[in-house]
């Protein structure tokens, strides 16, 4: 489990998940990318400009 | 109390003058007013996308602490507002150039006469600002356009939208594949490009997708990445929509799996400047992984 920048809730990461996926919190809607497995890490994911 | 209240009109200032910057116009009109209730704020009004609310609010969470603000605005974009508008229209040229600023310069997306009508929210200077059935919205110039006057949003009742969850079952995904083809080594990659000539990768989904079977997918891959199911990297199949970022950037691509004798990925590739049907194995040289989802199954 690791915890949403955004709004603090726990964000459960599936064992098959990678590095770099991007996922979506499902209390608050933020993305967010996965920047560790193991310890699980994530932060907000922003797209940069076109 | 005063010192909130004095923040909030601050902060409707600011936001009104950052959406009139981006869209040239002014359709955010809140206005604020104390409930008998101490401490309770109503704010009151329209604004013209689900976003600008969104933005709104994380404004006020995280600059005005202590305060019970109430919303009842009204987004013009949104569904529940489709019958207030009575202004259709539809492309009259092969190629309308759809742009996110009022000057015409950032483009935004492509319509062409085949698109289903799209809503005026206002005209200005042989202007219009758009709103599409994918909820693009943007600004394109009144003389590439039909103009009609009477109630069309009947078209935009049965629209056959992907959302988060859905997987539909159709007759045969090799029609997905099939609609690829044309724009394989012809069409360019352009940014904003929506049309056989020049198109991005995730106008190319949204076009095979409407074309195979109907259906409709929002314009931006970002939106794109939350429709249908999720798929893990090592459960790709036929047609799964597979997502990811360049090595050098944050910006995300999207590309259709398409595994047939060998496992290739159909895209616009910004790298080739061109639609491109590559190794998923090379595909994944250049850009990371990000995610995959599916949105149709094929009937069995």
């Amino acid at each position: 489990m690791a915890k949403c920048p955004e709004c603090g809730e726990f964000v459960k990461l599936l064992g098959d998940m990678e590095i770099g996926e991007i996922i979506e919190c499902d209390t608050c809607g933020v993305e967010l990318e996965i920047i560790s497995l193991d310890p699980e890490k994530i932060k907000i994911f922003e797209e940069e400009e076109k | 109390m005063n010192d909130k209240i004095q923040k909030l009109n601050s902060i409707i200032k600011e936001l009104k003058k950052s959406f009139t910057k981006k869209y040239g116009c002014v359709i955010f009109d809140i206005s604020l007013k104390k409930l008998k209730q101490e401490n309770q704020i109503m704010l009151s009004g329209n604004c013209l996308t689900a976003k600008q609310l969104e933005l709104l609010k994380k404004a006020v969470k995280s600059e005005i602490e202590g305060a019970d603000v109430h919303y009842d605005i009204r987004v013009l974009t949104s569904q529940s507002s489709l019958h207030h508008l009575k202004c259709w229209g539809r492309a009259e040229k092969f190629i309308v150039n759809v742009t996110s600023d009022f000057e015409g310069e950032k483009l935004s997306t492509q319509i062409s006469p085949d698109d289903n009508y799209f809503k005026i929210i206002l005209q200005k200077n042989f202007r219009s600002l758009v709103q599409l059935d994918d909820n693009t919205v943007g600004w394109l110039d009144d003389n590439n356009i039909y103009v009609f006057k009477k109630d069309l949003s009947e078209t935009w009742d049965n629209l056959n939208i992907v959302r988060k969850g859905d997987v539909k079952t159709v007759n045969s995904i090799a029609s997905l594949i099939d609609e690829s083809f044309p724009y394989i080594n012809q069409a360019r990659y352009l940014h904003g490009g929506k049309s056989a000539v020049a198109i991005d990768c995730s106008a190319l989904m949204q076009t095979i997708f409407r074309r195979a079977f109907g259906l409709i997918l929002p314009r931006h891959s970002l939106d794109q990445m939350k429709l249908g199911i999720r798929v893990p990297k090592n459960d790709l199949q036929n047609a799964d929509l597979v997502f990811a970022r360049s090595n050098r950037n944050k910006i995300m691509h999207v590309g259709l799996a398409f595994f047939d004798e060998k496992r290739m990925i159909i895209h616009a590739c910004l790298r080739e400047k061109m639609v491109i049907c590559e190794s998923i194995d090379v595909f994944f040289k250049y850009y990371t992984f990000a995610g995959a989802r599916r949105i149709v199954k094929e009937e069995k």
